[in-house]
């Protein structure tokens, strides 16, 4: 293995190890808090009271 | 309540994420088995500039895995998130081909992709090139799973739903596999990634012939680049016309959308090569049509009748007054669940059961919906025309375009004559970035031309969304734009840096810009 390609691999796995800590602070930033658990009677629930447009009626009636 | 501004805001992150993923996709689907055929002819021939052409090329294919592996995990953190009720409702079907994907493909990728960077000095040149075949392998066998997984999006066989589980459930796993839409999908995926990895190395060897540097390397990866080029987009072309024809079957919709067809027309269609879309009045102002192209593409008959958008939308209008039966008879179920009326006329109605789910954006229940609510309903049926007409021509344009580019590149090599052709050199230069732009039209097309479903037919997208804060998710949209950001700039960098290296990055002895001291290797 050359000085290139050690260059390349030192790149390299900064790289990783930096993807995995901002993978790791977006998934606790935003997604392990926010995990919906859902079963038959929520999806239910969801199916019976969900409808309704609400807002930016821009896009309402817009289309073909 | 579900704010329509949610139900935005989850599709466009989902799709960002899933765009910023198909920048590294398809280049490492395709310089793959770039290298295999390279390694390929080192072991036939023992010519060590083939070692060298599978080393310095696999450096660059590393460094694209290397950013963008795990890119698709954000993916499915959003289907616990965003999509939790779409998760629910079709995870019993959607999950398994992830998993398998995870379990078998990602560990037979990943593993070998370690033997190939650190096996070189441990491994017989067979046994290396096995390692590089399996790591292609890997590689295409991971696609193939993502891929059933979507085409059952687009046409879901082989389950049905279950009213008390409130989910659909598998009945037949290999109509899943060998689903029409998802082998047609793959195929001409992949073949697009074949393209991807072609014109990179077209056009990196491009760079350096116009430079006169490292020529014999770059001839002859430019020569294996035009060949494996031109017959990948001969096969994306040829299996982009079977994607259409599965379409055409599958989402008349999509078909009738991408074609700007508003009335169905005698057998054979005509092909609309470009049209004044006027949505707002649901009719072309001014067309350049090609008489019977479209009926021959889409049918593969000259008596078979492609629907019109008008025709379409006057069947879904039946299916969603179906579909409202449906509904009310389930909804009855969920509360009498021995009401053996209510399960009667649920069976009856089910194939429009995702038809009545569509009056959910306007109306709790949906026995009240009113005539201008079903209208409503009827045009949600049909995705906006202008883009979907749109992008699917630029995607044919730009696909034709690499096909001039790649036959005059191979006939050229094959005279022996493109170092003395600049202006080829500098085109497929520019060509760079138009596979990329390719496959994502072409995920567009896909994509958008699904609306309003996640699942066709089944159920809505507006059905499909968690109730979380509109807050929440403009934070996680920053995040994780930010995040591809960095990866996509990162990748340019590397890429750019390695790539003026050239093969003397090797350190062979026998390239230009070698490094100093660097060790003889090969």
């Amino acid at each position: 293995m050359n000085a290139s390609d050690q260059n390349l691999l030192r790149h390299l796995g900064w790289v990783l190890a930096i993807k995995l800590l901002l993978l790791l602070g977006l998934w606790l930033a935003f997604i392990a808090g926010q995990r919906v658990p859902v079963d038959a009677a929520s999806a239910s629930a969801h199916l019976r009271a969900a409808p309704t447009v609400s807002g930016n009626p821009r896009l309402q009636g817009a289309r073909p | 309540m579900i704010p329509e501004q949610l139900v935005d805001l989850s599709r466009l992150q989902f799709a960002a994420t899933a765009l910023y993923h198909f920048l590294f996709v398809p280049l490492t689907l395709g310089m793959v088995w770039l290298l295999v055929i390279m390694e390929t002819v080192y072991v036939m021939t023992g010519n060590v500039v083939w070692k060298d052409m599978t080393r310095f090329w696999g450096k660059l294919f590393g460094i694209n895995f290397a950013l963008g592996v795990t890119t698709g995990i954000t993916l499915e953190f959003q289907f616990g998130t965003n999509w939790a009720y779409y998760s629910h409702y079709v995870g019993d079907i959607f999950g398994a081909p992830l998993a398998i994907e995870g379990l078998m493909a990602f560990f037979l990728e990943s593993t070998f992709i370690g033997l190939f960077f650190f096996g070189w000095d441990r491994l017989s040149r067979v046994q290396h090139l096995v390692v590089t075949a399996l790591m292609a392998l890997g590689t295409n066998l991971s696609a193939l799973w993502i891929l059933i997984a979507n085409g059952w999006m687009q046409n879901p066989v082989g389950a049905e739903f279950n009213w008390q589980t409130m989910r659909m459930e598998m009945t037949d796993f290999w109509a899943i596999v060998f689903n029409p839409d998802a082998q047609a999908k793959f195929v001409h995926t992949v073949s697009a990634g074949y393209v991807t990895g072609a014109m990179f190395v077209l056009s990196v060897s491009a760079w350096y012939l116009l430079r006169g540097r490292d020529v014999e390397f770059a001839k002859r990866s430019f020569r294996v680049a035009a060949a494996f080029g031109l017959a990948s987009v001969c096969s994306v072309i040829v299996l982009g016309d079977e994607s259409g024809y599965t379409v055409g079957e599958a989402q008349q919709t999509k078909m009738a959308a991408i074609e700007a067809m508003w009335e169905t027309e005698p057998a054979p269609a005509a092909f609309n090569l470009v049209a004044g879309i006027n949505e707002s009045a649901q009719r072309n102002d001014w067309a350049v049509r090609i008489p019977w192209v479209m009926g021959l593409i889409g049918t593969r008959s000259v008596s078979r009748e492609i629907p019109g958008i008008h025709e379409i939308q006057a069947r879904n209008r039946e299916r969603i007054l179906n579909g409202v039966q449906a509904v009310t008879a389930l909804e009855t179920l969920r509360s009498h669940r021995d009401d053996a009326h209510a399960l009667a006329t649920l069976k009856q109605h089910q194939a429009d059961l995702g038809f009545g789910l569509l009056l959910k954006r306007y109306t709790t229940d949906v026995r009240q919906a009113t005539p201008a609510m079903i209208d409503r309903a009827v045009r949600d049926t049909i995705p906006r025309v202008t883009p979907m007409f749109w992008a699917f021509r630029a995607m044919v344009g730009l696909g034709f375009a690499m096909l001039a580019l790649f036959a005059l590149a191979f006939w050229t090599t094959l005279k022996g004559r493109f170092r003395s052709r600049p202006w080829l050199l500098r085109w497929a230069i520019w060509m760079l970035p138009a596979p990329w732009l390719a496959c994502e039209l072409g995920w567009f097309v896909a994509e958008y031309g699904r609306q309003p479903w996640t699942i066709y037919g089944v159920l809505p997208t507006h059905l499909s969304v968690s109730t979380l804060s509109v807050t929440s998710l403009y934070g996680s949209l920053a995040g994780f734009v930010g995040f591809y950001t960095v990866l996509l700039i990162v990748e340019i960098y590397l890429m750019v840096k390695f790539a003026r290296q050239g093969p003397g990055s090797l350190g062979t002895g026998r390239y230009q810009n070698e490094p100093v001291h660097a060790h003889a290797h090969a």
